[in-house]
């Protein structure tokens, strides 16, 4: 079930109703989200139903230490590659009798493992508080907003406010507008956007670019389509989180408005780039030891942050050199000869700019493996952007102009989600408001076409 | 009191949802961003449909262009009934390949063609006019060319036609446009029987002004309306045909037999008959209004080197469909024909002259294949305009 489709939109109203008008708001939410979850297929739904079960029994029956964090990681780890890398690592494509699972990658598995691993491992460490009732366990693995895209929350995040419902207590209305505004925000991004400049990127990358303009500018759009794509779906999910009450953790800060690989991570897809951080990265041994093993370190944390994305040898070589360009810039910056005159360059205007552009080209460029369909067509595409036949065409020029204006809607966006902005909606919580916004997202809802067009992230 | 300020703000959303669509519309953003696409004809008592005039719009299915038509309700820039001296006048009536909705109006085939027949120094200029609507089959042209196109006493007319629509039900089915029925004489004859739809007995009241009203105007009232029609209410992703595959050889030979049986073995005979009407009144035309008229068949198939039991049967096709036409002082252009010798490499497919992005291959003509249609008609005038062929 798609965020924007009617059929979202009729269950998430009943939803709210069911919610509100329950004595029990926590048990109503848990029945709600599983009722969202058996829609995707009795399959996905009972390897769902046996990896919570398991986790729960070991959070149950199995002693706190070590040996309990293994057992978890086996068993999470393990179903996730038995279902998303079976193919890609022993090479049995099943042409002739595939399974339901050479064709169909369980709902939501990727960030709901995540988010399994990272509770059994905050449990341990004595990070987060201890659940023990199956029924708000469960519905922290599987609250419908977050479910099948992220944000992977943290237990500590979510928890309480779940036992709060399971408590009776449910939050006032007085979060509706910022609720209603984020769906609303999600929803113009996703049809508007995204679904407009899918067909543009689809053109230019299934026949491949003819000229350096339409590379760069394939691989432009690309960026901004992934991005309104994502950004949408989680404004979305947070919205819809905040009026039932529960609020998520923000998951992108206009990404590509970052001078620095680093901090491109710590605007793009933020509870993933953590999750990374905190549970692989920092426990290999983070920025400790000489540097060549830290860039190594680097590499492999970001190729596997790669493969999370997808079975394909792209994301892979995507996550490497995402890892090569954070390890270079790092050398940069950290250079002790080289450092104080850095700093003082990058605070001023005139050497902050072009490097915010070059950094959007790596960025821009990266992304190519992402997109395209193997390495292979993205080594191509590549040679293209660098080396391709320079020619201008009338209509190239007005897209390469049209994609200009994308960055001035992301300047756009990072001023009216500031925090005085939010402040002031959050004030206008009054019903002619939510009426405004309700209608606004039906009508994105009801008017794009019957063809459902899934979120890009729904894949992974 | 809170119900009553929620409704307000409904109801504003529909004005801030038009607002956006409309905004969009006029906004260079119209190229890629969703629109709500409007329709350029209406209801039509004779043809079935005809384009409105003086009418705008923004096409999304295949490529996005702004078509538009003139005060005639013609796909072609703003022209006069009379016709200027020493002008050699053409018109050209076809269906949507000719209509071209999917290209600029400087991009179409007949503009193309009369810009370039119009350089140099030549005192003598020509004027193709542009009379293609949606749907057009051959006896809605014909119709077509009694009450419209006469009126600009052109000096030559070209029909632009799909080979398929004579084995179609296109001339015998007149529920949504004229087809040549039976009477009860047992004689064939125009039927309108088309005249009976709701969206032709409502047109001229005042319940259909109004709904053409609501429709030209309303961004969200078209959008509701096309999504119950057709599925389809904002159309940001223009994707309306499937890939297909290069049709196999047998395939081919199939197809073609279906026609060869109609315009070979005249068989079945209701079906001849109705082609050898066709042409007779096609005839009549051009006996009666003095105005040669030739015919452009599209959609005969590619010269295929692989494929020589079609290629033969493709000769025996055209050959015959020439000479059913000579009985009748008409001539035959073949498009596909025209096309590859004109234009294509020898083992370049034909595909690449219609269709957009990954839709190449299927759809209508693309901005190549209106230079080479262009070609094709300018041989067409140049023909025609001889003393030779008058």
């Amino acid at each position: 079930m798609y965020f924007n489709t009617l059929a979202y939109f009729g269950f998430f109203v009943l939803t709210l109703l069911f919610v509100a008008s329950s004595r029990k708001p926590g048990t109503a939410l848990l029945l709600a989200s599983a009722g969202f979850y058996v829609v995707a297929g009795w399959f996905d739904t009972a390897l769902i139903c046996t990896i919570v079960a398991a986790n729960w029994i070991l959070i149950r029956y199995v002693p706190n230490g070590r040996m309990r964090i293994a057992i978890a990681v086996i068993i999470n780890v393990g179903i996730l590659v038995a279902v998303k890398y079976r193919v890609f690592l022993t090479g049995d494509v099943s042409a002739d009798h595939p399974t339901y699972i050479d064709n169909v990658l369980p709902l939501g598995i990727s960030f709901y493992t995540f988010q399994l691993l990272a509770y059994q491992i905050d449990f341990t460490r004595d990070e987060t508080l201890r659940e023990r009732r199956l029924g708000p366990f469960t519905l922290f693995i599987i609250f419908f907003p977050q479910l099948i895209a992220g944000p992977i929350v943290r237990a500590r995040q979510l928890l309480p406010q779940i036992r709060r419902l399971y408590d009776g207590k449910r939050r006032t209305l007085r979060l509706y507008s910022y609720g209603l505004a984020l769906c609303t925000l999600g929803l113009c991004k996703k049809v508007i956007l995204a679904d407009s400049l899918a067909p543009l990127v689809d053109d230019i990358f299934f026949f491949g670019p003819a000229t350096m303009a339409q590379a760069w500018t394939g691989a432009w759009l690309f960026a901004f389509q992934i991005y309104f794509d994502f950004s949408g779906y989680s404004d979305i999910a947070i919205g819809s989180a905040y009026l039932l009450g529960i609020r998520l953790p923000q998951n992108f800060r206009t990404p590509y408005l970052s001078v620095s690989p680093r901090e491109f991570w710590q605007r793009w897809h933020i509870t993933l780039s953590t999750w990374i951080r905190d549970y692989l990265y920092i426990p290999l041994g983070g920025a400790k030891g000489i540097r060549i093993r830290q860039v190594l370190l680097l590499l492999l944390v970001m190729g596997i942050a790669g493969l999370w994305h997808g079975a394909n040898t792209s994301f892979i070589i995507w996550g490497i050199l995402w890892g090569c360009y954070i390890g270079l810039h790092r050398l940069v910056v950290t250079t002790k000869t080289l450092f104080p005159t850095i700093r003082k360059m990058r605070t001023n205007v005139l050497v902050r700019v072009p490097l915010w552009g070059i950094h959007l080209l790596i960025i821009v460029s990266l992304w190519v493996f992402f997109r395209a369909d193997s390495s292979a067509d993205a080594w191509r595409y590549l040679g293209v952007m660098f080396h391709g036949p320079v020619k201008f065409s009338e209509h190239a020029i007005i897209t390469f102009l049209g994609s200009i204006c994308l960055i001035g809607l992301h300047v756009l966006e990072a001023r009216g989600l500031s925090y005085i902005s939010r402040f002031r909606i959050r004030r206008w919580n009054r019903p002619f408001v939510w009426g405004f916004l309700v209608g606004f997202c039906l009508w994105l809802i009801i008017l794009p076409s019957y063809t459902e067009n899934p979120f890009v992230y729904f894949r992974f | 009191m809170a119900w009553l300020s929620g409704a307000v703000g409904f109801t504003l959303s529909i004005v801030a949802i038009e607002a956006l669509l409309h905004g969009i519309e006029h906004s260079p953003a119209w190229r890629i961003l969703p629109i709500v696409e409007r329709e350029l004809g209406w209801p039509d008592p004779n043809r079935g449909y005809a384009l409105r005039p003086n009418q705008e719009i923004i096409n999304a299915r295949e490529n996005r262009s702004r078509p538009s038509t003139n005060s005639f309700g013609m796909r072609d820039s703003e022209r006069s009934l009379t016709k200027p001296p020493h002008t050699f006048r053409l018109a050209v009536t076809g269906d949507s390949f000719t209509e071209a909705l999917q290209v600029s109006d400087k991009s179409t085939f007949t503009r193309l063609a009369e810009i370039a027949l119009n350089t140099g120094l030549n005192r003598k200029r020509y004027e193709i006019l542009n009379f293609g609507f949606s749907g057009a089959g051959p006896v809605q042209q014909l119709v077509q060319l009694h009450h419209q196109v006469i009126r600009f006493n052109p000096d030559a007319v070209v029909m632009i036609i799909n080979v398929s629509h004579f084995t179609g039900d296109e001339l015998s089915d007149d529920s949504l446009n004229p087809a040549y029925i039976y009477n009860s004489d047992g004689e064939l004859e125009l039927g309108y029987s088309f005249r009976n739809r709701r969206s032709q007995r409502y047109r001229n009241t005042l319940v259909g002004k109004l709904f053409f009203l609501l429709m030209d105007d309303s961004r969200v009232a078209r959008a509701i309306y096309l999504r119950y029609v057709n599925g389809i209410g904002l159309a940001a992703a223009a994707q309306l045909y499937d890939r297909q595959a290069v049709p196999t050889c047998s395939f081919l030979v199939a197809e073609i037999d279906r026609h060869l049986k109609l315009w070979s073995a005249h068989a079945p005979t209701p079906a001849f008959a109705r082609v050898e009407k066709f042409i007779a009144d096609i005839a009549g035309v051009r006996l009666g209004e003095k105005i040669p008229v030739d015919l452009v068949l599209y959609g005969i198939g590619d010269v295929r080197a692989d494929c020589v039991d079609f290629s033969l049967k493709r000769e025996a096709l055209v050959a015959a469909i020439e000479s059913t036409l000579s009985l009748h002082g008409l001539r035959l252009w073949d498009a596909d024909r025209a096309v590859r010798s004109g234009f294509a490499h020898d083992n370049e497919p034909l595909s690449r002259y219609y269709g957009f992005g990954r839709e190449r291959g299927v759809g209508h003509l693309n901005y190549s294949g209106h230079h080479a249609y262009s070609e094709l008609l300018q041989e067409v005038v140049r023909s025609l305009s001889t003393d030779d062929h008058k």
